[in-house]
């Protein structure tokens, strides 16, 4: 991966006329540099940034607390720390104002990702970098990393195939009527995940078993998220089971229903409601197909079948080094679908007794249409608990 | 928490702005009172809290977020925005233009966390509203956190416990497997992550096994098996409520060679001498350098690069700062969490993570269910564990 990210960044870097990028974002420093560090993101009075000079070695700007497992993990193997100061960015500001007056010529363009810079830390930078030009660069990246590159979805593949695999291998141990309750059933999902070697660490890396009349919400028991509660799923009733895991930083994000015993009728009926749309999602997602486009369809099929969609929401969006990226399948995101682009699918439905019903299946974008990866078993049914081991 | 409410309320009525904009996820947590589902996670997907000098307090969330904070026991105004009414942050834009024009706001003073808000999203908010005067906001934000209530001490002292329990509870797990029934790292930290939960925690985030030559650096991926004879390093922030600790604990599979016990010792000696500066009046690097000296003057080699310890409140790091740089004076209502890097035999950290509230007296240790002495030795040979 190592080597297609770095020649696609060097590539992307020169035609869009940069001298050199400055990226302050914890996705977009993974992202170039490789290095998964799951915390960076939680300490937000602390900064990191690679800088990424044309056609030269890129170096890595961050706490020298954190230096040697960024070394440890990052293709990128020059670092510079800093001292960090009470309330201000000047460490890490006097640190990239050396990069980039030793590495840039004088007048040159910098390019900053503006959408994930702080404000105090811009206005700073623009101060000290007087001579240069800085210009925002969240289009390049955004483009970089909309579409992946075969190891990337080489990865992916395995994170969303384990991951499915996880939910399912836990779904085995719910009985009918002996069934544990959802604090224990969420931990058993994340060791199955574990047992895949799937990273359960860092604030999101999370599951969540959520039983009738918890699924009402999609977090039950706030602020406990993804901890679940003591309640037992019941015979006819749903259980919702998530996943969130990543492998290398590489993220996947799974949702399965299951049903205690055969499902009533009912619940049949709802749980092809989520297949329908799933099947309308499936037609649109195609080259050329605007993002929008396949909320529009997935929108139509809906008020059609008199499904009762959840509105206000997207109906999925992009994964990759973070688990929530463009495209978004959303009535605003004019995004036009190419080869490459990986969604996930992630429609949430209400059933008569007002549960929220989830499903997620990821998507990629192939020359022909899309391919869909990760299944362990045939979705097109719930998983339907067992009564025995 | 009526008197955070009522100091934050007065904050911003005696503060020069007509109200007060939240973007920071630790600040919307800390102004609100309500935690978000690992908002972190999300820089396109935006919440905010507004709180003007007049009239009702404000949150602009997405929908997925809304029921979990009215669950919280939000009592303010909601607006709820629809993500499909713009790409990534336009959505959040749009509702931001439309509150702050309907609260009669758009000519007015608006103070912001300009050390959380991206320029982008400043340029999209200045744009939309032209006639709204931005300042930053931070240092009113750092004041009123820095100080906690004793709502707020007694919230982190439970995260202290649930922590430590966590951790206690997992190395119960372990007792009794090394060097026969082998425990991989992953799960060890899975265990101390779910025991932490169990014990009341509304979250973790940072969660760290070192076990071995990987202890000598911050971080590594959970990956491999535990073996006897490893000096292990547990690293571990939670929260319960949004309030947060940050404890690190060590322990030895096996018996500690001497050498292996007096690289703690020497951790030990060093906080010790950090605790007689803990107090009312002492400057932040005040500590830093008392610690210098005394491991100068011990021969003790320390990490000086990262300090020795960081305020702890609604997020596991932020200020006062415990380095050569930060000249804050302690106060009664600070919360430290102490943390200094020695060595181990092997170069491994070392280290004893606690965290203590600054009193009119001096210092009181939040976590306190173990002394942590001495490394928790790992041994027994126990096969149905």
């Amino acid at each position: 991966m190592r080597e297609e990210i770095i020649e696609k960044v060097n590539a992307g870097i020169s035609e869009a006329g940069y001298d050199a990028i400055l990226v302050f974002g914890y996705d977009n420093v993974q992202y170039l540099s490789g290095a998964y560090l799951h915390f960076p993101q939680s300490f937000p009075d602390r900064y990191m940034a690679v800088f990424w000079t044309k056609d030269e070695p890129a170096t890595c700007v961050l706490p020298h607390e954190w230096e040697s497992s960024f070394l440890n993990l990052s293709w990128i193997n020059k670092t510079r720390t800093y001292n960090e100061k009470p309330g201000s960015p000047s460490g890490i500001v006097e640190a990239a104002v050396h990069i980039a007056k030793n590495t840039v010529r004088k007048t040159g363009r910098i390019g900053i990702d503006v959408n994930r810079t702080p404000l105090n830390v811009y206005n700073r930078l623009k101060g000290a970098l007087e001579d240069f030009e800085l210009v925002p660069c969240d289009d390049l990246l955004r483009e970089l990393r909309l579409r992946k590159t075969p190891q990337e979805l080489k990865l992916l593949d395995e994170v969303v195939s384990k991951n499915d695999q996880s939910i399912a291998g836990h779904a085995h141990h719910i009985l009918v009527l002996q069934a544990n309750g959802e604090m224990n059933i969420t931990e058993g999902i994340r060791t199955h995940a574990i047992e895949r070697e799937l990273d359960e660490v860092g604030h999101q890396a999370i599951a969540q078993a959520v039983s009738e009349p918890n699924m009402k919400t999609w977090w039950p028991s706030a602020p406990m998220f993804g901890i679940g509660l003591d309640k037992k799923p019941l015979q006819r009733e749903w259980l919702r089971m998530e996943l969130v895991s990543t492998v290398n930083g590489y993220w996947s994000n799974g949702v399965r229903m299951l049903s205690m015993d055969d499902p009533t009728d009912e619940m049949k009926e709802d749980y092809q409601s989520l297949v329908t749309l799933r099947e309308a999602a499936r037609e649109a997602l195609k080259p050329g197909a605007k993002a929008s486009d396949v909320y529009s369809a997935v929108k139509a099929t809906a008020d059609e079948n008199e499904i009762k969609l959840e509105s206000k929401v997207t109906l999925g969006a992009g994964i990759g080094a973070s688990n929530y990226e463009p495209p978004y399948i959303s009535a605003a995101d004019e995004t036009e679908l190419e080869p490459g682009m990986i969604i996930v699918f992630a429609p949430a439905i209400r059933d008569a007794k007002d549960n929220l019903l989830m499903a997620k299946d990821t998507f990629i974008i192939t020359e022909e249409g899309n391919k869909l990866i990760g299944w362990w078993k045939d979705w097109r049914e719930p998983f339907i608990a067992n009564y025995t081991y | 928490m009526d008197q955070l409410k009522q100091k934050i309320e007065t904050a911003v009525s005696e503060s020069q702005y007509d109200a007060i904009l939240a973007l920071g996820v630790d600040n919307y947590n800390y102004l609100s009172r309500t935690v978000l589902p690992f908002a972190e996670n999300y820089p396109s997907r935006k919440a905010a809290v507004l709180m003007p000098k007049e009239g009702s307090p404000v949150v602009i969330v997405p929908e997925e977020w809304s029921q979990a904070v009215l669950d919280q026991g939000w009592t303010g105004e909601m607006l709820v925005y629809d993500e499909n009414q713009g790409y990534e942050t336009g959505a959040f834009v749009k509702a931001m233009e439309e509150l702050i024009v309907s609260m009669g706001l758009d000519k007015n003073k608006i103070g912001i966390d300009a050390a959380r808000v991206t320029k982008g999203l400043m340029d999209s908010l200045s744009g939309k509203l032209p006639g709204v005067q931005w300042e930053p906001a931070d240092p009113m934000f750092r004041d009123l956190r820095i100080i906690k209530t004793e709502g707020e001490i007694g919230l982190i002292e439970r995260a202290c416990k649930q922590a430590d329990r966590g951790i206690i509870y997992a190395l119960m797990h372990l007792d009794g497997t090394v060097g026969h029934q082998r425990y991989s790292i992953a799960e060890f930290a899975e265990r101390m992550r779910v025991h932490t939960n169990e014990n009341g925690a509304s979250g973790v985030s940072l969660l760290n096994c070192g076990f071995g030559s990987d202890g000598q650096i911050y971080y590594t991926p959970q990956r491999g098996w535990i073996k006897e004879g490893d000096i292990f390093r547990m690293d571990m922030s939670g929260h319960y409520m949004g309030y947060w600790t940050n404890l690190g604990r060590m322990g030895v599979t096996g018996s500690p060679s001497p050498e292996q016990e007096d690289a703690y010792k020497e951790n030990i000696l060093l906080r010790d001498k950090a605790l007689e500066m803990l107090k009312p009046g002492v400057a932040c690097n005040e500590v830093y350098a008392h610690v210098a000296r005394a491991a100068e003057k011990q021969a003790i080699g320390f990490w000086k690069e990262p300090g020795i310890g960081h305020g702890v409140g609604a997020s596991h790091h932020e200020a006062p700062y415990l380095n050569l740089n930060c000249s804050t004076e302690l106060k009664p209502g600070m919360v430290i969490a102490l943390d200094i890097y020695t060595y181990g035999p092997r170069k491994e950290l070392i280290h004893d993570k606690d965290l203590y509230v600054i009193t009119e007296d001096g210092n009181r240790k939040l976590s306190w269910y173990m002394t942590w002495d001495k490394m928790y030795e790992v041994y027994g040979m126990r096969t149905t564990h």
